[in-house]
């Protein structure tokens, strides 16, 4: 009996990206389902900037399509498409870093403004653009991704007790910066 | 009690919050938060931070033009539409209104139609029929031809000389019979008869010296899924008796939920229909209005919560607890399943009491209401929820 999309593993539909375009099509659209919120989360709270965080977001999964191939074995696709999405991250950083204008700097502090209703998950993503990248990142794939510390640490090509010190630095930094507004959480 | 370095307590609180805590540490870290306090606050702290980042519906909302540029990129039709920012209720209301409407007008006609038939055959063949008229009737006892079937006659004398048994078994009517009775000058009383089950059970025998019986059916306005019967509705004598059988009446209505703004007093507002589809249930469609606080898309596809009004729609069920009826107040139930202008499915549940003086006519309720609407913005699955006390007025047909 014919499966539906949403049956098939990670491995399997990975696969039938290559598959003809109608099959393509179905599976490429089942993986977007899957994980395009946990990318876009990453990119978006990793970047900060909106428009940052699409581009990356956009790409990553242009590109993750781009790297299909039936002679590859998918055992991690989430990781995998984190992995893109990370470098691109810090493709973008690192590009950011080097010509940061005063203006781009205000543009974004006013997007997350805008944007923001809630008023203390306001406050944690200021805290969060606040962290040093290797704090923020490890705080992002623990908090928004759900990666355990092993996984982070492969991730990040680091051991896991450097994991446990970023995690455990980031969210008492995050605690030092809302300490005024403590008395709300 | 062994002392343990306050920053190292402080990261078995991160790994105890992240579920990667060592059984030893475990325990060491209960100890701990036992005796401190500072440990304690950390604690909590770390919780609310895993909660709010929960809720961090921004970050976990892809927007739609990024997912429709990757489509589109890949050469891929775009599953996602954007969300609804200004919905067309006209649009909702005729996608809804224009087959119902052509639903009940084609169960109309091909009842007509089936209706006509059905009277034609039963003029053609008076021995079977149930079509009574004066010339054919000298003894009222015909109308026991078919106990079962509704006596129909033209507005025709019955004369009898002996007591008429009327047997309408299984049927539930107030009768009002108009007796002449001969043996006071041809004095007219009218009587009225309630057609239960005692009257069934010992087959009362009635005097009819003249009945209108096709009123009987005049009254009887039945609606079944648009299917409308009214029959014969030019008599000259049209009070001699009426009724119907059973609670099969159409039943409109209208209801509203309370508001505390005054500008917004009919925001919350349904109005419905409902026929008796078997004894306790009723079977029914409601339109309405309600307020729902839902996060939607702005122009710039950012999110936002608004208040909104949404028209829904639904096919409704009712059950009428009929045996706890107590002067003249019934209470009930109900569960409505539709959808929206905006939201893809709803669930509504009522409870309350309802007030009918009368076999037909006015109607009040008053209950409470709850509904929940499921909507997806940005392809991503919502729910909203909404409840109150309301106010309801109908009238039965």
């Amino acid at each position: 009996m014919a499966k539906y999309f949403d049956e098939y593993s990670d491995t399997e539909l990975y696969k039938m990206l290559c598959e003809d375009k109608y099959i393509a099509e179905q599976a490429f659209t089942e993986i977007f389902n899957r994980y395009s919120s946990r990318i876009y989360a990453y990119c978006r709270r990793f970047l900060g900037d909106r428009e940052e965080a699409l581009d990356a977001f956009q790409e990553t999964f242009i590109r993750f399509h781009q790297s299909a191939s039936k002679d590859r074995e998918m055992t991690n696709l989430p990781g995998f498409l984190l992995t893109i999405a990370r470098n691109l991250c810090m493709n973008i950083k690192r590009k950011e870093r080097n010509d940061i204008s005063y203006e781009d700097y205000m543009a974004g502090n006013d997007d997350e403004n805008k944007t923001d209703k809630n008023e203390m998950l306001d406050l944690i993503k200021k805290a969060l653009n606040q962290l040093p990248d290797d704090y923020r990142e490890v705080f992002i794939l623990r908090e928004y991704e759900g990666l355990s510390y092993q996984e982070i640490a492969n991730m990040t090509n680091t051991n896991i007790t450097n994991v446990k010190v970023r995690i455990h630095r980031a969210k008492q930094k995050i605690r030092d910066i809302l300490q005024p507004y403590m008395s709300e959480l | 009690m062994k002392t343990y370095d306050k920053n190292y307590l402080s990261e078995l609180v991160t790994q105890f919050v992240d579920g990667e805590i060592s059984p030893s540490d475990e325990s060491i870290l209960q100890e701990a938060l036992a005796n401190d306090t500072e440990l304690m606050e950390q604690l909590k702290f770390q919780l609310n931070l895993k909660e709010l980042v929960k809720n961090d519906v921004e970050a976990f909302t892809p927007p739609s033009i990024a997912a429709k540029g990757i489509f589109n990129s890949l050469g891929y039709s775009s599953p996602y539409n954007t969300a609804i920012v200004n919905p067309n209720r006209w649009k909702t209301f005729f996608k809804i209104g224009v087959p119902l409407a052509l639903l009940m007008l084609s169960s109309l006609l091909l009842y007509n139609l089936f209706d006509n038939q059905t009277n034609i055959e039963s003029k053609t063949n008076s021995q079977n029929s149930n079509l009574l008229t004066k010339e054919q009737i000298t003894d009222n006892n015909e109308l026991q031809t078919n106990p079962n079937q509704i006596p129909v006659v033209e507005n025709k004398e019955i004369k009898v000389d002996n007591l008429t048994k009327l047997n309408l078994n299984n049927k539930k009517a107030d009768v009002i019979v108009k007796k002449i009775n001969e043996s006071s000058n041809n004095k007219t009383i009218t009587e009225k008869f309630t057609l239960n089950d005692s009257f069934n059970n010992n087959e009362s025998q009635i005097k009819v010296l003249k009945v209108n019986l096709s009123n009987f059916i005049l009254k009887k306005y039945n609606f079944e899924l648009g299917r409308f019967n009214n029959v014969n509705s030019t008599f000259s004598e049209p009070n001699y008796l009426y009724g119907g059988f059973g609670d099969t009446y159409l039943k409109l209505y209208v209801r509203n939920s309370q508001s505390n703004n005054i500008n917004e007093l009919f925001s919350n507002t349904t109005v419905g229909f409902s026929f008796l589809s078997k004894d306790n249930f009723r079977g029914g469609f409601e339109v309405g209005t309600q307020n729902y606080n839902v996060i939607i898309s702005d122009i710039n596809e950012q999110l936002i919560t608004e208040n909104r009004n949404i028209l829904w729609y639904a096919a409704t069920v009712r059950y009428e607890i009929k045996e706890l009826s107590i002067f003249d107040i019934e209470p009930f139930a109900q569960i409505s399943l539709g959808s929206g202008d905006f939201g893809k499915y709803m669930f509504r549940y009522m409870i309350g009491l309802e007030y009918m003086p009368f076999a037909n006519g006015i109607g009040f309720s008053a209950g409470y209401e709850a509904s929940t609407l499921w909507y997806s913005t940005q392809n991503v699955n919502y729910s909203t929820k909404n409840n109150g006390f309301t106010l309801g007025i109908s009238w039965k047909f």
